[in-house]
């Protein structure tokens, strides 16, 4: 199927006073409708850099310094504010991490979801609140006629992502973007929320990138995986292909360093020895030499591109 | 019928009873925290039921992991047994001494044995700080070591979690969120504690991080012969490094079993759903769902009878009614609910 979204070697980065800090370097990925593409990484590798440039969002120091990012054959990069404000929420969708700080307190939670539909679509009153009830019906809230008057601190965090999730998909996006939508809700929830999102993609062909740091929540919602490290890609395929046949050696560690419940006898974990490195002077070569195992000397010198090892399955590193 | 944990038969051979090797003991603990009242005209005082009746032992030398969801009371468990909040009732024994009946000197000395790690490395370490004084503060205050001494010892902590003599000059933004976590342990080992209770320790931390991390704990335990609550909202990490695992809902223990029983046995509904909703990378595993409705109810308010019975799909009609006790059959594996009490 042909691709909705297509990132080409994205480069962002902020500039602060200790210098530039290359948050994105050349990442590359395609979404097409219909499939949950994850997008791993750890803290700092760049994941919310890499949405943020897509919905152009990023806050005032940071900057696409270069790539392209194709939706429907349009690079975005290209568009004016005033064009990117009609694909931004009715197009391309975002929910946000944290979903209390992303909603207004003051506000209840049905004119904000109101707000949201009427920013894009010139809809009465009455239509409005009808779509309102749809849309948080559809997200698997009880009562919607009573709840729309509630206010944020009424609900539970699990109920705020409801809410934030309705909003977004109240426009009919093509695209969602959900940026670690589960992180600050327990496993139960955190399932309620994540078979919504996969059941909502499905019934409407929608196209997401779900960012998390969860191997285990990539393997069991998304149909394709991109791996980031320190700016840059270091694995992307499907997720049944990644999981049985991972290649790059942070994928293996990732892999190997995660407990299982097996109830095995205790036995020592995994452990990718050394910490991630810093943003502003990233380690030369491969980002990852100075912590991979099987590390040789020139790694410190050349930089792995991504290239496709097996069908539809890319890697960067040069002893693959 | 007793609420206190009988002996563990595998970890406690030589103890007479269970009482005797427990080096932590809590019975009937409840820590109630006023949550304003009910409407601007009431005049009842609503009170959140952080901790709700809770009895345990962990025995020495053994690492017992305590998982329930956010909100659930784990915090405030572990600080009601390091009495660094006071119970509204109930009691904490530590060694065979209850706390309560301790004087301040005396519970200032028992401090010194029982420390904490926090959750967050990044706000947890004063950042006006540099390592060699964090590190050292425990040793000062308890007047364990100075001078060169102290010094040595300080040394010899960072080493011991893995960081060079180098740090001690260095202030905690210096370091990743896993160097902070391994200051954090140094800090707490410092006074050589035989309890440590550890609040979420790798939560905050990058997945190749944690399990350096764990495995670090578990090198200190064997070789320090600690004893470890383990707090945590992941039952994969808990289960990797616990020897047995308690799970908490609603400020209630409502299962507790040695670890291979938890994984293999779970009997109550909540942890089976705990467990089944941990997504795995396990190609074959991806099981059958168990699907919990809503959320978690207040505790200000909790649900009558098993505070579990609005989400639980198997709650019957004594379920909304009584409020199911923790009981176990032979011992080791105790669980409160009534339609699939201990075996
Ligand atoms: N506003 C900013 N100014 C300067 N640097 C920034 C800014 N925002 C992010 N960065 C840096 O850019 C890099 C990528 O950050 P990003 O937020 O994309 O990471 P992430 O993968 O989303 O991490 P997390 O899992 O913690 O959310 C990091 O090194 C971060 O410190
Ligand atoms: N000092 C306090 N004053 C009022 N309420 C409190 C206080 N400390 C905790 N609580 C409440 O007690 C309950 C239990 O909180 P606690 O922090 O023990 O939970 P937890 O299981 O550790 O959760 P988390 O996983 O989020 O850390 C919560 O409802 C919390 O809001
Ligand atoms: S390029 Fe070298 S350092 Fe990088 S992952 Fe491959 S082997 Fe390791
Ligand atoms: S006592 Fe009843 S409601 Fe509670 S867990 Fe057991 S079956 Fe469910
Ligand atoms: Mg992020
Ligand atoms: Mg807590």
């Amino acid at each position: 199927m042909a691709a909705l979204l297509e990132v080409k070697s994205l480069c962002t980065s902020f500039f602060t006073d200790a210098g530039e800090v290359r948050a994105v370097d050349r990442v590359s990925f395609t979404l097409e409708p219909g499939k949950l593409m994850g997008l791993v990484g750890e803290s700092g590798s760049g994941k919310t850099a890499t949405v943020l440039s897509i919905m152009r969002l990023l806050p005032e120091s940071g900057r696409v310094t270069g790539g392209e990012i194709l939706f429907a054959g349009r690079d975005l990069l290209k568009v004016s504010e005033p064009e990117m404000r009609t694909i931004r929420g009715a197009k391309i969708a975002m929910i946000f991490q944290e979903p209390m700080t992303s909603l207004n307190p003051v506000f209840t939670i049905g004119s904000q979801v109101g707000e949201a539909i009427r920013l894009h679509q010139r809809t009465s009153r009455r239509e409005t609140r009808d779509r309102v009830i749809e849309a948080l019906r559809m997200v698997g809230i009880a009562d919607p006629e009573r709840r729309i008057g509630d206010y944020p601190h009424q609900l539970s965090g699990g109920m705020r992502q409801r809410v934030m999730i309705a909003m977004a998909l109240s426009c009919n996006p093509q695209v969602l973007i959900a940026d670690e939508p589960t992180t600050a809700l327990d496993v139960t929830i955190q399932a309620q929320i994540l078979e919504l999102i996969r059941e909502l993609q499905e019934r409407l062909k929608l196209a997401v990138i779900l960012v998390t740091h969860d191997l285990g929540i990539v393997n069991e919602y998304a149909d394709d995986v991109t791996i980031l490290y320190a700016a840059r890609v270091m694995e992307q395929a499907s997720v049944k292909e990644l999981f049985r046949n991972p290649m790059n050696p942070y994928t293996k560690g990732l892999l190997e360093s995660i407990p299982g419940i097996d109830g095995k006898p205790r036995r020592r974990l995994q452990a990718i020895p050394g910490a991630i490195p810093s943003a502003l002077r990233p380690p030369p070569g491969c980002r990852f030499h100075p912590r991979c195992p099987i590390a040789i000397p020139q790694c410190a010198e050349a930089d792995p591109p991504l290239l496709e090892k097996v069908l539809n399955h890319y890697v960067a590193c040069i002893r693959v | 019928m007793s609420l206190v944990s009988g002996s563990d038969q595998a970890s406690a051979p030589i103890a007479e009873s269970a009482t005797a090797a427990a080096l932590i003991r809590v019975e009937n603990l409840w820590k109630e925290f006023p949550a304003g009242s009910e409407g601007l005209l009431s005049r009842t005082r609503l009170t959140v039921k952080a901790v709700a009746g809770v009895s345990l032992d962990i025995q020495r030398g053994e690492t017992l992991g305590l998982v329930g969801e956010s909100g659930s009371g784990k915090s405030t468990l572990g600080r009601l047994i390091l009495r660094l909040i006071e119970p509204t009732r109930g009691s904490v024994w530590f060694d065979g001494r209850d706390l309560s009946t301790l004087s301040r000197a005396g519970l200032r000395a028992l401090r010194r044995e029982m420390q904490l790690v926090f959750q967050d490395p990044y706000s947890s370490l004063n950042p006006r700080m540099k390592v060699r004084a964090i590190v050292g503060e425990g040793l000062e205050i308890h007047q364990l070591a100075r001078g060169p001494e102290k010094e040595a010892r300080i040394v010899q902590l960072l080493e011991m979690v893995g960081m060079g003599a180098d740090a001690m000059n260095r202030y905690p933004h210096e370091f990743s969120g896993g160097q902070r976590q391994r200051i954090g342990i140094a800090r707490a080992l410092a006074v050589n504690p035989r309890f440590v209770v550890l609040d979420e320790p790798v939560s905050a931390l990058d997945v190749s991080i944690q399990a350096q991390i764990i495995n670090l704990l578990q090198d200190l335990q064997e070789k320090l012969n600690l004893t470890y609550l383990f707090i945590a909202h992941d039952l994969r990490v808990v289960e990797h490094i616990s020897r047995r695992v308690a799970i908490m809902y609603l400020g209630k223990i409502v299962e507790i079993a040695p670890r291979e029983e938890i994984y293999a046995n779970p009997r109550h509904p909540y942890t089976r759903a705990l467990l089944s909703a941990i997504p795995t990378i396990d190609q074959k595993v991806k099981s059958e769902r168990i699907k919990l409705p809503g959320e978690m109810p207040s505790p200000v308010n909790p649900p009558s009878g098993c505070s579990f019975h609005p989400r639980c799909p198997y709650a019957e009609e004594r379920c909304k009614i009584t409020e199911p006790k923790l009981e176990g059959a032979r011992g080791t594996h105790k669980v409160a609910c009534h339609v699939f009490p201990a075996q």
